[in-house]
């Protein structure tokens, strides 16, 4: 059982990257175009076969270029949602606390330190 | 009854310092974890130990000795707590209480909130691309939680920036981050002492993701890179970025500048000795509130009306 659900949470790994990696571009991709905006690791059949289940899906759409399709990523343009979500990161305290977010922005000089901290750490090593 | 109040009470101090600091020694899933329960221990021993405190000042009026077995002067002359403090204790409670109530149910509406935002989103496993200028990335709670992504930071990341992003939100879902947030969240509400340990809790959830995005890319240094990247794509998107000084936990991505520093030193050790040592402090803190509960039984025993008019 647990190699199964591994496996099958790979393959959403997967479809996640590609996905990103289309939204990412922002325009119509060819499948090379998608494996070298993934860093060119990963098979062109693998990444064909993907982004073919995600036109299925209607994830993304595709057009004829030349002998292949280029791929655009339907992205969540649902503005409500985005001010929604925006206004609950915004309030402060325990409102925001239903979200775990990446990372949020600093005033200047605490940003930089982040930076100067990086830089030392480089140095050192 | 009085030591064993004011001993438990000094314990719930004593780990409201001790915590946050100690916790930074321990691998962040544990430390979480620890941080989360021991939190819930001592709000909950907290609220206990003066609720009993109250109750020998409460008992002592006529009302509410009537329903009691006991005899209000009994109970007064009896009693080690003078009528201030056990006054005291009891507004302690109140106030605890009503604050537990306001913040649970602010969240409880933030969590339908988020939800009902959510429900119209179509997921590429469970990913989200939100398409926004505005660099920013979250997960919402578990069940049915979401990665949510800006098309905006997308853009603004390389491929593999990109892959760490996805490892450390996917880790929040699979562990159930939001939840232990929240439940941290809930004792800094109750208790306002615990407030640091609820933010060494939020810190410690970050760290286990950003642990967990290390392992999946294999290069600890990279997870510290990207972080910083996305802050200061943040701090230069916003200019009137948020003031030093956040609340308790909070959709605000932990302590920073904690997670970079455990990014760049070594992975961390488990350390099986230290987390004996917390469960054993835990053990030992609660002791108080057992006592406190125990001689309180007895104080209420003992003003018992010899009558058996009760059980009635």
């Amino acid at each position: 059982m647990p190699a199964s659900r591994s496996q099958s949470r790979g393959r959403g790994d997967l479809e996640q990257q590609v996905f990103a990696a289309l939204a990412a571009g922002g325009r119509a991709m060819t499948t090379t175009d998608v494996r070298d905006a993934l860093g060119g690791e990963l098979a062109y059949t693998t990444v064909m076969t993907v982004l073919a289940r995600m036109a299925t899906k209607g994830l993304a759409t595709r057009k004829r270029v030349g002998r292949s399709y280029a791929y655009t990523a339907v992205v969540d343009a649902a503005e409500v949602t985005a001010h929604q979500i925006h206004r609950l990161l915004d309030e402060r305290g325990d409102r925001a606390a239903v979200l775990t977010r990446f990372a949020r922005g600093l005033s200047r000089e605490e940003s930089q330190l982040l930076v100067d901290l990086l830089a030392t750490d480089e140095r050192a090593s | 009854m009085t030591t064993a109040a004011a001993l438990g009470l000094i314990a719930i101090v004593g780990y409201a310092l001790i915590a946050p600091a100690a916790s930074r020694r321990l691998v962040p899933s544990v430390a979480t974890v620890l941080l989360v329960v021991g939190n819930l221990l001592a709000a909950a021993s907290g609220v206990f130990i003066l609720a009993v405190l109250a109750f020998t000042w409460i008992g002592q009026f006529p009302l509410v000795a009537q329903q009691g077995a006991w005899s209000p002067a009994a109970l007064r002359s009896d009693s080690p707590v003078p009528a201030w403090p056990a006054a005291v204790s009891g507004c302690l409670v109140m106030i605890a209480l009503g604050s537990f109530l306001v913040a649970g149910l602010r969240q409880a509406r933030a969590l339908i909130a988020v939800h009902r935002a959510c429900r119209g989103l179509r997921p590429v496993g469970d990913l989200v691309v939100l398409d926004d200028e505005r660099p920013d990335a979250f997960s919402t709670p578990q069940p049915a939680g979401r990665v949510i992504v800006t098309s905006g930071l997308l853009r603004a990341l390389d491929h593999r920036e990109r892959k760490v992003l996805l490892a450390h939100e996917n880790s929040h879902l699979a562990h159930h981050h939001a939840w232990w947030n929240l439940a941290a969240g809930l004792t800094a509400a109750v208790n306002p002492l615990l407030r640091p340990a609820a933010r060494a809790a939020a810190t410690a959830a970050e760290r286990w993701a950003d642990e967990d995005a290390a392992r999946a890319v294999g290069d600890r240094r990279l997870v510290a890179e990207t972080l910083v990247r996305v802050v200061q794509l943040q701090t230069h998107f916003t200019p009137s970025a948020p003031a030093a000084g956040q609340p308790v936990a909070g959709a605000t991505g932990g302590d920073l500048e904690a997670r970079v520093r455990g990014l760049l030193a070594p992975p961390p050790r488990r350390r099986p000795v230290l987390i004996v040592a917390a469960i054993a402090v835990f053990a030992i803190g609660s002791l108080p509130a057992a006592a406190v509960q125990h001689t309180g039984e007895s104080l209420f025993e003992h003003a018992e009306r010899p009558a058996a008019v009760h059980h009635t």
